[in-house]
């Protein structure tokens, strides 16, 4: 008779060295995930150290920008290509990531964060909980202002949903706002900011976040189970724009359970 | 329990292993115009197949050999007879002939993609092998790979951990011919594109010729490997400078 009493298996599949944070950001194909990235190494690499992985389809080309964007030491950017496949890549068999991730981790012991950039990829993507503590993920106002109802799991299972590009929303006839409580009514609590990366309209919303992730262990959970927009009320133009301010850092209770492995 | 659902979980292309990422070879004859519909495919499959008969089918063997030995000797205790033929027990010298073993595979790849390839599907195997299944010597192989004691290739943590799993050593060397004709073949789906009754064709094909393969691996001794692969081998040496690419290798 089995006893699980007796047995002694490794404690996590993916080796953690106790002080780095993991955050994977997601996204479709050009709405910014990799400005993001680049950005947030900008803002916080004298803050703290930073890594990142990049998860590239076809060339090395999100790793590149960031070595021509000069704000990381090259050694701390690792390009993985993933077989063509970037949700099995971040989801379902993440071993090549978190190889990549281990690795970094090993050569520079200093690193508080690494930041996983998924692929381009579709709203069905989402992280695994082995390979990162929170996600990221990144639409923005051009690919359409009915995104944020259509759900999946990168809108409703990220810790923190952001809408890039905001400036470009009269010119392409999206409402912001509609965008932000639609994806509100999905969300179960967990924050949406409104951006422009590019920009830098309400980023400090974003780096607040990653901030408060690193130093403090704190985020929303994403619990909503939410798979569609058959159950919510339609939208207007009325409804209030969130302001970042405040938003990400939330009043809601905090995730726990991935650290208790660290 | 019968041991073949662990075989079959062992072999799934859900294991993780992060097999899906690498072709071995295969973008690289793709990209050279040597991959282009499922005949071509299955020649492939076919002669990785031949290539892994006189190398990883050997070391998958041999590892499953040392790890039912040492499980065998653990049981017995540690007998004078035991100790004089190095099968007393102590998992060291069971760890120092996998490493032996290891090194042996490690050295029959030819380019660094398909060393990396190896040694990488292995440690992740060995992570999550080690993460179901509660085996001294698999952990302390997986031990090993970590502080850089050995290379890891995946045929040696596939033969401890089947044996652990109490899979017999036949359907050990069966799991893994087969799991790799079907990482391969799912890599050139991808790449030609071809449909997916066209790939199982000729992963239908090839894998017919698996039960001559192991015949064939039993007849090479661990110690005189080989793999014989110069086309997928120059391919997969062009394939680190292709600029266009889906896979690691």
């Amino acid at each position: 008779m089995h006893d699980p009493s007796q047995t002694h298996f490794a404690s996590y599949p993916v080796r953690r060295n106790g002080t780095t944070m993991r955050i994977g950001v997601g996204g479709p194909v050009g709405s910014g995930k990799t400005a993001l990235v680049t950005e947030l190494c900008r803002r916080l690499a004298a803050r703290f150290p930073i890594c990142v992985v990049t998860n590239d389809i076809y060339t090395r080309e999100d790793a590149e920008a960031l070595l021509r964007a000069r704000v990381l030491d090259a050694e701390r950017i690792v390009g993985v290509e993933t077989g063509g496949c970037p949700h099995t890549a971040i989801r379902d068999d993440i071993s090549m990531n978190a190889r990549a991730i281990e690795g970094l981790e090993d050569a520079f012991p200093d690193t508080r964060l690494v930041l996983v950039e998924s692929g381009g990829d579709n709203l069905a993507a989402n992280f695994s909980p082995e390979l990162v503590d929170c996600a990221i993920y990144v639409i923005d106002v051009a690919g359409g202002d009915d995104v944020p109802r259509k759900g999946g799991p990168g809108l409703t299972r990220s810790e923190l949903l952001v809408i890039n590009k905001v400036d470009l929303a009269p010119l392409v006839g999206s409402d912001v706002a509609m965008m932000v409580r639609d994806a509100d009514a999905l969300r179960a609590g967990a924050p949406t900011l409104a951006v422009s990366v590019m920009h830098g309209d309400n980023f400090d919303g974003v780096v607040d976040w990653v901030i408060g992730v690193v130093e403090e262990q704190r985020w929303t959970a994403a619990t909503s189970t939410a798979r569609d927009d058959h159950h919510h009320a339609p939208a207007t133009a009325s409804a209030p724009h969130r302001r970042p301010a405040g938003g990400a850092r939330g009043a809601l209770p905090t995730r726990h359970a991935h650290h208790s492995h660290r | 329990m019968s041991a073949l659902p662990r075989l079959l979980q062992l072999a799934d292309s859900a294991f993780p292993t992060g097999a899906f990422a690498h072709s071995l070879g295969l973008e690289g004859l793709h990209a050279g115009h040597g991959l282009r519909d499922e005949h071509d495919l299955e020649r492939v499959l076919r002669e990785q197949l031949a290539a892994i008969a006189t190398s990883d089918l050997v070391v998958v063997g041999a590892a499953h050999g040392v790890a039912v030995d040492h499980a065998a000797a653990e049981r017995s205790g540690n007998g004078p007879a035991a100790a004089s033929t190095g099968r007393d027990g102590d998992p060291a010298i069971a760890i120092r002939a996998l490493v032996t073993l290891d090194h042996e595979l490690d050295a029959t790849r030819s380019t660094r993609e398909t060393r990396e390839a190896s040694r990488s599907t292995g440690e992740r195997f060995l992570r999550a092998a080690r993460s179901v299944l509660d085996d001294r010597l698999l952990a302390d192989l997986d031990r090993a790979v970590t502080d850089g004691r050995t290379p890891g290739t995946l045929a040696v943590g596939w033969g401890v951990a089947c044996a652990g799993a109490g899979i017999d050593v036949a359907a050990t060397r069966h799991g893994f011919a087969f799991a790799a004709l079907s990482a391969l073949s799912a890599a050139g789906q991808r790449l030609v594109p071809l449909g997916g009754i066209a790939t199982q064709r000729a992963l239908w094909g090839a894998a017919g010729e698996i039960d001559a393969a192991i015949a064939r691996s039993r007849e090479v001794p661990a110690d005189d490997l080989c793999a014989f692969l110069p086309a997928l081998d120059v391919h997969s040496a062009q394939h680190e400078r292709q600029r266009v690419r889906l896979f690691i290798s």
